[in-house]
């Protein structure tokens, strides 16, 4: 038998009090009252014969707890030829979680991850139940379980260095926790596989950045026999700069500016920027040399002339990682919308409608809107918005319904009951009535939030319209069997907002005018997102940003039949990119050029802090992050130690015995004090 | 001893666990009655009679009109008045008489005495008082005899001391300024303390002509101190604690004791007061027929004894 904390057993020696202190006579704790004490003196205590021990029996069950306390304390073990080790003892589960992301793609890093796996699964791992996955913004399954115990030993290794030979790490972010759940989903299928219970283990190969999220593994309860291993990838290049995008910048009429930040990791470098027309190859403005301090994020502007419409990149030299060096920058696709407005109300007079119209769609920068008056000789089918603030003629009639027949949108104030007609032509549906209201002003009853128009009004903070008042309403009541869609109601109950369908394109009947005599409408702060929502549904949608991370391209289509064409390339695909660039988009009868880009936050090499870990409560068993060194003699002999001591547990049933003894002390000494309690005999 | 050891008294220890007080009482005066027919103290009984010059204020209905007439002096003839018992009985009931090696303690075994006594006099029309002391007079009943007078009495007596320190000396001479008739006077306490204490205070009252007794009660314990074993010893009244070996300390306490009690005694003796010493193992009728022997209060003896006293 040996012990773990031998210093422990010198507590023994305090047996030696209670011997004391059952040689002393007890008398002193017991108490009698005399009358007459004065003719009494004080007595010397006296030591009992060593032959006559008081309670030699308690005495003995004292000496015994403090005996098996200092035992229990030492930590006593058997010492057994080969130590068990769980290792050598229990099953083995194994998820190794095989970073993929865009920082693997640095020098060097790639390859060493591979031989650190490699050699892992040679030395260590070739029994257990293993499972690869790979991690970056989505987790791949690298080696399946199945497949992995399906192979023969011995032929594991030569499976997973073919497997990984080809493999690449992607452009994705690193998505640790989502790994990490994974690997938690893999190691529970592992269990009910093999139905048995096994060491837990998940090993994690990466380089291990400040870049890594983690924050989905906050919370997450870990089962209690799981321990998360660290194998960081050795060696590669620390510092590096990287660009981030944060979108462009105009103020007033002045240039252009793309609005960047530098991300610096490693340490300060000074590094130049310069704007690079991936269609010309020619430099766009002037280069700019930077200084950029680790820590600091540094945002600067980048002028980008106006005259400038192809797609360019943003390139960072000097930098010692090339990775993440160059940033895809497309155009803005910027739409065009033109209104024209058939009517006869002037532009300049504040008590027409037409003047508030096109005061709201004045500085419009991503939808470039032009408002023409159409008169008769209005026929250009490309419009966007048609504005109907009259009752047409016959020949205009024609012409709108024409209009409406290729998919336009148009809008018609309903000012008098002559266009009911104008109405019933459109849709062929007879039975269109202009109830009369009994109310002096008519507001809006029910809305319907569902469409397009109003959807931006659907949260509470947003649908209160009570505040807009009609005092000249022109209810509308289609009849039963309409196909439009009522839009709005006012509150006695018609219709005030029709929607009607003619063929591909729809029209919008608006009941009333929208001069300020006649309704509070254009006043109001609805009017214009109202109308800019008008406008976007009139040109199909709201507009496709034009750059995006290449993890998430879908971003940037609004169609399933979007078709790729990489820069450079003539052959397109319906298959979404996987690798940053610029590309040519085509989607519905249109094609523009997008920008994909690695998420900017791969090129935060930093060091991850290990505390991070410790922090979302990941089980880290203590030493793992630090690759373990060779073992000394001494070391190795004093780590068993702890093994075996740990293994036996013996200090648990000294403390159980203990426990126990003193149970029977205390019932004793009740016992021996309730017989000295008898009052004392004369 | 005044009593003779072969005679057999009431057991204390039987009589005290009667809880009535008046009964224990009863028990020993019963017996003690029959005693005194038997004794041969038996004697005359006749009414005194005293004739003083009349002084202004004398009650003129007491003037003997046939000695005025006779001798044509005025006097004034006196009786009946004098011839009544008074009697006071002081009892200690500090915290020491609390003490008791026995089943009962020397509280109980005073208290007892004390109501025997008062049951003794009242029942032949004597006056009895009472005065309960520990640092002072706590309670005070002056002497009377009327209906309910020693139902009164008993009740007082029936309290538990409360009190810690004795204070003799000062209980005796509030017991001097309450009682200004001369009238015999039952000291009942443990006297523990120094003489020193109380024996001006006594010799105060013995010069106002009170005839003073003193009964000592003492439990065997205190006499002998075959008791306890070896430990912390508290005193009862000081709560003043030492460590006492009993075999150790015997021999010294008995000397000392046996000091103290000659002081006591030399100190009454001194001043004119018999001193009747009770261990709490001795028969109450005992005690109390040695009380009435010692002081001739049995009604056939007053004459007697009040004279001889004086």
């Amino acid at each position: 038998m040996s012990f773990l904390s031998p210093l422990f057993l010198l507590g023994a020696a305090a047996i030696a009090g209670p011997i004391i202190f059952h040689l002393i006579r007890r008398a002193t704790r017991n108490k009698v009252q005399f009358s007459a004490t004065q003719f009494l003196s004080a007595s010397p205590p006296r030591l009992q014969k060593r032959s006559t021990l008081q309670h030699p029996w308690l005495l003995l069950l004292r000496c015994l707890i403090i005996a098996l306390l200092a035992f229990g304390f030492s930590r006593p073990f058997f010492i057994k030829d080969i130590p068990i080790l769980p290792a050598n003892s229990k099953l083995q589960h194994t998820v190794i979680l095989l970073d993929e992301s865009a920082s693997m793609r640095r020098s060097g890093q790639w390859d060493a991850a591979k031989i650190q796996l490699l050699n892992w699964v040679e030395e260590t791992g070739i029994d257990h139940h293993l499972s690869i996955l790979g991690v970056s913004d989505t987790v791949t399954r690298i080696v399946s379980n199945e497949l992995w115990e399906k192979t023969p030993p011995f032929e594991r290794q030569p499976l997973l260095r073919s497997l990984l030979e080809d493999r690449e790490p992607g452009w994705g972010a690193t998505y640790m926790d989502q790994g990490l759940n994974a690997a938690l989903d893999e190691l529970e299928q592992l269990a009910e596989t093999t139905g048995q219970s096994a060491i837990k283990t998940i090993r994690i190969f990466s380089d291990f950045t400040s870049g890594t999220r983690l924050t989905g593994i906050a919370g997450r309860d870990w089962p209690n026999d799981c321990v998360v291993e660290f194998e960081p990838t050795q060696g590669g290049e620390t510092r590096n700069v990287g660009l981030q995008w944060l979108g462009w910048s105009k103020v007033g009429d002045g240039p252009k500016k793309a609005r960047l930040s530098l991300i610096t990791s490693g340490e300060n470098q000074t590094v130049t920027i310069k704007a690079v027309d991936s269609i010309t190859g020619q430099n766009i403005g002037e280069p700019q040399t930077m200084y950029s301090q680790v820590g600091d994020k540094r945002l600067f502007l980048f002028d980008i002339p106006d005259s400038n419409t192809n797609p360019f990149t943003i390139q960072v030299e000097g930098d010692f990682e090339s990775f993440d060096n160059t940033l895809y920058v497309a155009p803005e696709n910027i739409r065009e919308a033109s209104l024209p407005y058939l009517g006869s109300q002037a532009v300049d007079d504040p008590k027409s409608a037409r003047f508030y119209i096109e005061r709201a769609v004045t500085g419009w920068e991503d939808i470039k809107i032009s408002v023409t008056t159409a008169e008769g000789s209005w026929e250009d089918n490309t419009d966007t918005l048609l504005l109907i603030h009259e009752t047409p003629n016959q020949v205009a009639a024609g012409k709108i319904k024409a209009f409406l027949s290729n998919g336009g949108t148009a809008l018609l104030l309903f000012t008098e009951p002559a266009q009911l007609k104008f109405i019933e032509a459109l849709t062929g549906e007879s039975g269109w009535q202009t109830p009369k209201l009994n109310r002096s002003y008519g507001l809006f009853g029910t809305i319907d939030f569902q469409h397009p128009v109003f959807k931006i009004f659907a949260d509470p903070r947003y649908n209160n319209f009570t505040n807009v008042r009609f005092w000249q309403p022109q209810a509308l009541q289609p009849p039963a069997d309409s196909e439009s869609r009522i839009l709005a109601q006012f509150d006695e109950g018609p219709a005030a907002i029709v929607e009607l369908k003619v063929d591909s394109g729809s029209l919008i009947v608006w009941g009333g005018d929208w001069t300020p005599q006649a309704s509070q409408w254009v006043l109001s702060s609805k009017f214009v997102p109202w109308f800019q929502q008008l406008i976007e549904l009139s040109l199909g949608g709201p507009a496709q940003p034009t750059m995006t991370f290449v993890t998430d391209p879908d971003r940037l289509t609004s169609t399933a039949e979007a078709k790729w064409t990489p820069l450079g390339s003539m052959v397109s695909s319906e298959e979404s990119p996987t690798s940053p660039g610029l590309y040519q988009l085509a989607q519905d009868n249109n094609s523009h050029w997008v920008a994909l880009n690695a998420p900017h936050d791969e090129s935060r090499i930093d060091p991850l802090p290990w505390d991070t870990w410790e922090k979302l409560g990941v089980p880290i068993e203590a030493g793992k992050l630090i690759v373990p060194e060779e073992l000394s003699e001494k070391q190795a002999a004093a780590k068993n130690a702890i093994e075996l001591e740990g293994e036996q547990k013996l200090w648990r049933w000294l403390l159980i015995a203990t426990a126990l003894i003193l149970a029977m002390e205390s019932l004793l000494s009740i016992t021996i004090s309730r017989r000295g309690a008898v009052p004392a005999e004369a | 001893m005044p009593f003779a050891p072969s005679q057999a008294g009431i057991d204390p220890q039987a009589l005290l666990a009667i809880r009535d007080l008046e009964m224990r009482a009863r028990v020993v005066v019963e017996g003690l009655w029959s005693g005194l027919h038997r004794s041969p103290l038996q004697g005359f009984s006749v009414e005194f009679t005293e004739y003083r010059q009349y002084s202004p204020g004398d009650d003129l209905r007491y003037l003997d009109w046939r000695v005025l007439a006779r001798t044509d002096r005025v006097y004034i003839k006196k009786f009946e008045d004098e011839t009544n018992l008074s009697c006071h009985i002081i009892l200690d009931t500090s915290r020491s008489m609390l003490f008791g090696s026995l089943e009962y303690t020397k509280a109980d075994y005073a208290r007892t005495l004390a109501a025997t006594l008062a049951y003794f006099l009242l029942h032949q029309r004597d006056m009895v008082g009472l005065s309960l002391f520990d640092s002072e007079i706590r309670d005070y009943l002056p002497p009377r005899w009327r209906p309910g007078h020693l139902r009164l009495l008993l009740s007082k007596l029936e309290r538990e001391p409360e009190g810690r320190a004795t204070n003799v000396g000062k209980a005796l001479e509030e017991v001097a300024l309450l009682n200004t008739k001369r009238s015999l006077i039952l000291l009942i306490s443990d006297f523990l303390s120094p003489p020193a204490d109380w024996e001006v205070q006594l010799g105060h009252l013995v010069a106002m002509r009170h005839d003073v007794r003193a009964v000592q009660i003492l439990d065997p314990a205190e006499l002998s101190l075959e008791f306890g074993t070896a430990a912390q010893w508290e005193d009862m009244e000081t709560g003043n604690k030492l460590y006492i070996d009993p075999q150790v300390a015997r021999k010294e306490y008995l000397e000392k004791f046996s000091t103290h009690q000659a002081q006591v005694k030399k100190s009454l003796d001194e001043r004119g007061v018999y001193l009747l010493t009770a261990s709490t193992d001795t028969p109450l009728d005992f005690v109390l027929l040695d009380m009435v022997q010692q002081s001739g209060i049995a009604r056939n003896m007053v004459r007697t004894n009040l004279r001889r006293s004086r």
